[in-house]
């Protein structure tokens, strides 16, 4: 099962500022996980992270810094700023809000007549 | 053969032609290709199958730069906005300063009874330096401002663009001697001038300097604000 394209971009920004409240990380990084948690459902074009990356950042909500990873590597790491904990908590309950309406429905028994 | 770093570097040439993503962008990029295709190639890929696979995971060319160019493009034009509001700004500021140093000295002069010519000369020559310098460091910094915009550098290699700040270094020093020049040496048949009128001519040759000078200097910001520039904004 594919996840539509427009539920992808929708919760593209709530994935990527969970993923770097663990820890600071890099783009190949945040993409691997993104398919480890979703059990490879969640196909992202792979390019198109990293303009929703640069929005994060122009919008102050995460900063990055290019440096060398131990294995010798350039890479671009992206960390989470004060202001992108309070965005993330905002879109937090806004999830929450869809995911319990649409729960609640669907545990309704089906109305027959 | 299949030589991976050639490949890499047309791919990276293919993006530049955009001119949406800028070095640093396509850096990153690079970095992710890199690393997928060592994945892939853990998975015993050849290097040309998981050059392939890498690419077409990134996504399609067209639909990539599209994409930055939403962002790019924006933060150009802000960025490129402000720094011209800041020239202008420095260019009031520097006007403003200057004008307001040589009246005041001309003016204090006057009031203190100084009012021989050679007197007046040493206190306009003491307001002509502090002027000099002034717009010697504010010039110093709007070089500086200038030289941040994104492709300004590369701009400025260019033979039209040198040209014509060449021409505007001549106009602003040429100005400045005629203006000097016309000040100190008498023209026979003129009216010795008064304080006040040394005052309104002094104004209107600087004010003519800077006429001539901001237009070109705006003229330089518009061009670059016009050429996109493949080496786009740094990100921080």
């Amino acid at each position: 099962m594919a996840i539509s394209k427009y539920l992808v971009a929708a919760s593209a920004t709530p994935l990527i500022l969970s993923i770097l409240s663990e820890c600071e990380n890099y783009g190949y990084a945040i993409i691997k996980r993104v398919r480890e948690l979703s059990n490879g459902q969640m196909q992202w074009t792979d390019g198109m992270l990293y303009p929703v990356l640069h929005r994060l950042e122009e919008q102050k909500l995460i900063q990055s810094k290019w440096r060398e990873s131990k294995t010798g590597r350039k890479r671009k790491y992206y960390k989470i700023k004060k202001e992108g904990t309070r965005a993330l908590k905002e879109q937090r309950n806004q999830w929450e809000v869809v995911y319990s309406t649409l729960r609640q429905l669907w545990e309704n028994e089906p109305c027959l007549t | 053969m299949f030589d991976l770093n050639e490949q890499i570097n047309k791919w990276r040439g293919n993006l530049a032609q955009s001119q949406t993503l800028g070095s640093s962008d396509i850096d990153e990029l690079e970095s992710h290709l890199r690393e997928e295709i060592e994945n892939l190639m853990a998975l015993k890929l050849s290097y040309e199958e998981a050059f392939l696979v890498a690419t077409y995971r990134l996504g399609d060319m067209a639909h990539l730069s599209d994409e930055y160019a939403k962002i790019n493009l924006c933060k150009r034009f802000r960025q490129n906005v402000s720094w011209m509001i800041t020239g202008i700004l420095t260019y009031l500021l520097a006007t403003h300063f200057a004008t307001a140093v040589s009246k005041d000295c001309v003016l204090l002069a006057a009031n203190s009874g100084i009012t021989g010519y050679r007197s007046l000369g040493f206190i306009g020559f003491g307001s002509e330096i502090l002027t000099l310098i002034t717009t010697f460091f504010l010039g110093y910094f709007f070089c500086r401002l200038i030289l941040q915009i994104p492709g300004f550098k590369k701009q400025i290699k260019q033979l039209t663009t040198r040209m014509c700040l060449l021409m505007a270094l001549l106009v602003f020093v040429l100005m400045t001697v005629v203006y000097r020049a016309a000040f100190h040496i008498p023209v026979p048949g003129f009216r010795p001038m008064n304080i006040q009128q040394h005052v309104v001519q002094a104004l209107t040759y600087s004010k003519f300097l800077w006429s001539v000078f901001l237009p070109v200097i705006l003229v330089m910001l518009l061009i670059n604000l016009r050429k996109p520039n493949s080496h786009g904004v740094k990100s921080q």
